[in-house]
């Protein structure tokens, strides 16, 4: 199997890249609309950085081992490339987890995505990646189900770039929205 | 494609992870005192493009890829730096010239108390 010659996984780079514009209009969006708190506290009193460290250490260990499952296929190594998503799949389901787990304590607090510009564009830009991340999981599980019949084809390798994309957004994420939130800009 | 390439990428990503964190705990410990708040800024946005380079090589074998990827990543990337610098660039001085006619408006009533 070649995977970097052939139209499908061609096809499916043109979908990352318009992706890609998507998240930039959301992150331009963010970045005019982070300082409108409305009198509200901002990004420095709201987020913990603990806890986006922890995100972000889990959604780039997943992204290693979605890399082991497409070398672990390409070698026919059927038992290790389930062992491989499987991981990647807890992995992914826990960074969702903690994901949901920071918008309910948020919206629990009265900032939900209603109270501000600033917690809009927020919720928007962090929502959007972290469905992203949900729809990457439901794929996930129908790959694995691909595995175990044995006609995986390049479906693994299509799944393993979303995934690796989804990990290169989560670094401007928590570049941009954390770290510089932190910084109180 | 090898195993290697995912060692490398997974270790210089925790690598730099660990630097951005490092750094900013280290900032906010000190009390936006060392590393200074201006130096931040810079050294975040390094990283984060640093992070993107090993990311897209290691990960998505963007030095294998054919020209026709390559094509598509770089309009991409216009794209990107069209709507994300336009946009600052254009509420950056919207953001400007309304401060200017705020000052505008306020200087006259100053000056008559």
């Amino acid at each position: 199997m070649n995977t970097h010659n052939n139209n499908t996984t061609f096809g499916f780079w043109v979908y990352l890249m318009s992706d890609c514009v998507l998240f930039a209009a959301l992150f331009a969006t963010y970045a005019v609309l982070q300082t409108q708190t409305f009198g509200g506290p901002g990004a420095s009193e709201l987020f913990d950085l603990n806890f986006v460290l922890t995100e972000t250490l889990i959604l780039l260990t997943s992204s290693f081992t979605v890399g082991l499952a497409t070398i672990f296929s390409l070698e026919h190594k059927k038992r290790a490339t389930l062992v491989a998503l499987a991981t990647t799949f807890i992995l992914g389901l826990s960074f969702v987890g903690m994901e949901v787990f920071e918008f309910t304590h948020l919206i629990a607090e009265g900032s939900g995505p209603s109270a501000n510009a600033f917690l809009s564009s927020f919720f928007v830009l962090v929502g959007t990646h972290g469905a992203h991340v949900t729809a990457g999981l439901i794929w996930m599980f129908v790959v694995m189900l691909h595995v175990m019949r044995g006609s995986v084809g390049n479906k693994l390798y299509t799944l393993s770039l979303f995934w690796h994309f989804l990990d290169i957004v989560w670094i401007f994420i928590f570049t941009f929205v954390y770290l510089f939130g932190a910084l109180a800009l | 494609m090898t195993i290697k390439n995912y060692i490398i990428g997974f270790v210089s990503s925790l690598a730099i992870t660990s630097v951005a964190f490092g750094l900013m705990f280290k900032h906010l410990a000190s009390g936006h005192v060392w590393p200074a708040h201006d130096a931040m800024v810079p050294i975040l946005v390094v990283l984060a493009l640093l992070q993107l380079i090993v990311q897209l090589v290691c990960f998505l074998h963007l030095n294998k890829a054919e020209v026709r990827n390559w094509l598509t990543f770089g309009f991409a990337l216009f794209i990107v730096v069209v709507v994300v610098g336009g946009t600052l660039w254009i509420m950056n001085n919207l953001q400007q010239s309304h401060a200017e006619s705020d000052h505008d408006h306020v200087t006259p009533q100053t000056l008559d108390d």
